[in-house]
């Protein structure tokens, strides 16, 4: 029985110790996310809406369900949130052509609904403060995809 | 007296069958841990129909709306994200609870005759849901779905001669898209479904027919009191009813522990990567199915191609299933149980284990050349397990097994 014990206890703790997902050679700093931190989420929210919600859409986000999930009343978020006099009840969609953005960019800028679910908390962290400016003044980032242009460089600054 | 029976029974069975099958359904007393799975994998093919339906009620199997619509019952869909997390987590637990009962059927000899017929239906059905689960991982259309398919299925373009045209038989089309997608939501929710239900039924049939093994393996059918009662036999109902009902309780509370907690436990069960929506023109750095498939994809891929085809490796994997269904006939020791086997047994049965687990895991990693040559060798165990089974079953000192159960 005690044999038993040991080795289901070694077979678990090999299957514990396997980390499937782990980023391959990229290094992430630690994002040290507080979910709980309301005042943080609602500066997060603002942040969104003023420098990315231009390009990226979070289409499966609906205004008033950040009103809901951040601790805000729907007033509030039509008059600090929403820029184009949406309906509370509307998901978030950008005012940026598809076929605009394609000859802008080179391609669309993604939707942002799932990219905490796909790429993680850490990568999004690592993604924004990855910018910097090299020498022939565009924006440069330390992870791959280039395409995101100068502002997050002078909002690092 | 005949006017005695009820109304019913006089046009239905019902007394019958619950004594035959519950009440009187004589079942051997010293079940032990591994005999919850049977009860738990009936309870998981339930919960995965009851939230299945609801799912089909709000999925687009579309390929330009299914993964939206995945999205829509997540947020928008009333306990929509509920329904999801139950069939998703149930999907994997569905799979640890059939590897845990078929385990068991390794370590107690369940297989052995007579219930040879017992263990093949139970394999059909694991093929089945391997083969129902697949298709469930595909409705999503997230990357992983799409491009975990596409290996998956160009596996049978590699057969030789048919390959190409078989190809296009199974998509409906010349790519993986919106066809493929449409006749797996129909297989997925019709078709598998119902193939489940009547060989799970054929499975219970012959289980009452030939009675439970257990953890001594003895037949308990062998003693019976002068009312042709089994000695070592207690009714299925009340006492098994009420004990897999604490079985259900105790697993219920993993299981939800999971579906609030950690409903994609790390990649485990939802990977990251099917968070992001089918992309025909950007193929991820690492495309891996989901754990309860791993064993045999490493299989796959540890075989390498002969004379520029991929199929041994196909072939190799299709062989790792089959071997399964021969085991009651490869097995030639006199003792069904663990208790009873010869020291050689236990260490090749822990050999065996540690090779599926790291196929399993090996399924899940990028290909380096250290990680091919491990899934090589653990390959080569998986199969040495069955092949080598005839001549190591007939060696070594087995235990006396007693005339009546132990405990």
């Amino acid at each position: 029985m005690k044999t038993h014990l040991k080795t289901k206890l070694t077979l678990a703790s090999i299957l514990l110790s396997f980390n499937v997902f782990a980023a391959g050679d990229l290094y992430l700093d630690h994002a040290n996310t507080d979910i709980s931190d309301t005042a943080s989420l609602q500066n997060g929210a603002k942040l969104f809406m003023n420098y990315c919600s231009g390009c990226h859409a979070i289409g499966f986000m609906r205004y008033n369900r950040i009103a809901e999930d951040l601790n805000l009343s729907d007033s509030l978020v039509a008059e600090h949130l929403m820029f184009a006099g949406e309906n509370p009840g509307e998901t978030i969609t950008t005012a940026m052509p598809k076929e605009g953005a394609v000859k802008w960019f080179g391609t669309a800028p993604p939707d942002l609904s799932l990219v905490a679910r796909a790429k993680g908390t850490d990568w999004i962290y690592s993604y924004l403060r990855g910018f910097y400016e090299d020498d022939s003044k565009s924006s440069v980032s330390t992870i791959k995809c280039l395409r995101t242009p100068l502002c997050l460089t002078y909002y690092g600054r | 007296m005949k006017n005695k029976e009820s109304w019913i029974d006089q046009r239905f069975p019902l007394t019958k069958v619950w004594n035959e099958h519950l009440a009187e359904y004589y079942t051997p007393r010293n079940f032990n841990f591994w005999y919850f799975f049977g009860s738990l994998a009936i309870l998981m093919l339930v919960m995965q129909f009851v939230t299945g339906i609801f799912l089909t009620m709000h999925f687009k199997p579309d390929s330009a709306n299914a993964f939206a619509s995945v999205e829509y019952i997540m947020r928008d869909v009333e306990w929509g994200w509920l329904v999801r997390y139950l069939h998703s987590v149930g999907a994997s637990a569905f799979f640890v609870v059939i590897y845990l009962h078929m385990y068991r059927g390794l370590l107690y000899g369940s297989y052995k005759g007579p219930r040879e017929l017992l263990w093949i239906l139970g394999m059909l059905l694991y093929i089945v849901l391997m083969a129902e689960a697949f298709m469930g991982y595909v409705l999503p259309w997230g990357q992983m779905s799409f491009w975990g398919a596409q290996v998956i299925i160009s596996l049978f373009g590699s057969v030789p001669v048919i390959g190409p045209d078989l190809l296009v038989w199974i998509l409906g089309d010349y790519a993986l898209g919106d066809a493929a997608l449409n006749r797996f939501f129909s297989l997925h929710v019709i078709a598998l479904p119902l193939i489940l239900v009547v060989l799970v039924f054929l499975h219970l049939v012959a289980l009452h027919a030939v009675g439970s093994n257990n953890p001594d393996g003895i037949e308990i059918k062998k003693n019976k009191d002068k009312d042709g009662i089994p000695k070592d036999g207690i009714p299925f109902h009340p006492y098994f009813t009420v004990k897999d009902t604490m079985g259900v309780v105790a697993f219920l509370w993993i299981f939800c522990a999971v579906v609030f907690y950690a409903p994609g436990l790390n990649g485990y069960f939802l990977e990251h990567a099917n968070f992001i929506e089918a992309n025909p023109l950007q193929t991820p750095e690492h495309i891996a199915p989901l754990w309860y498939l791993t064993p045999f994809y490493s299989v796959l891929r540890a075989v390498p191609p002969m004379f520029g085809s991929q199929f041994p490796g196909v072939l190799a994997m299709g062989a790792s299933l089959l071997i399964l269904f021969f085991l009651p006939w490869l097995d030639r020791s006199p003792v069904k149980s663990i208790r009873y086997r010869s020291p050689i047994y236990k260490w090749v049965l822990g050999v065996f284990v540690v090779s599926f687990v790291m196929l399993g895991w090996l399924g899940m990693q990028p290909v380096t050349p250290l990680n091919a040559f491990l899934a090589r060798v653990f390959t080569v165990l998986y199969f040495a397990f069955f092949i080598l089974m005839p001549w190591y079953t007939s060696i070594g000192k087995t235990k006396e097994v007693p005339e009546r159960l132990t405990e």
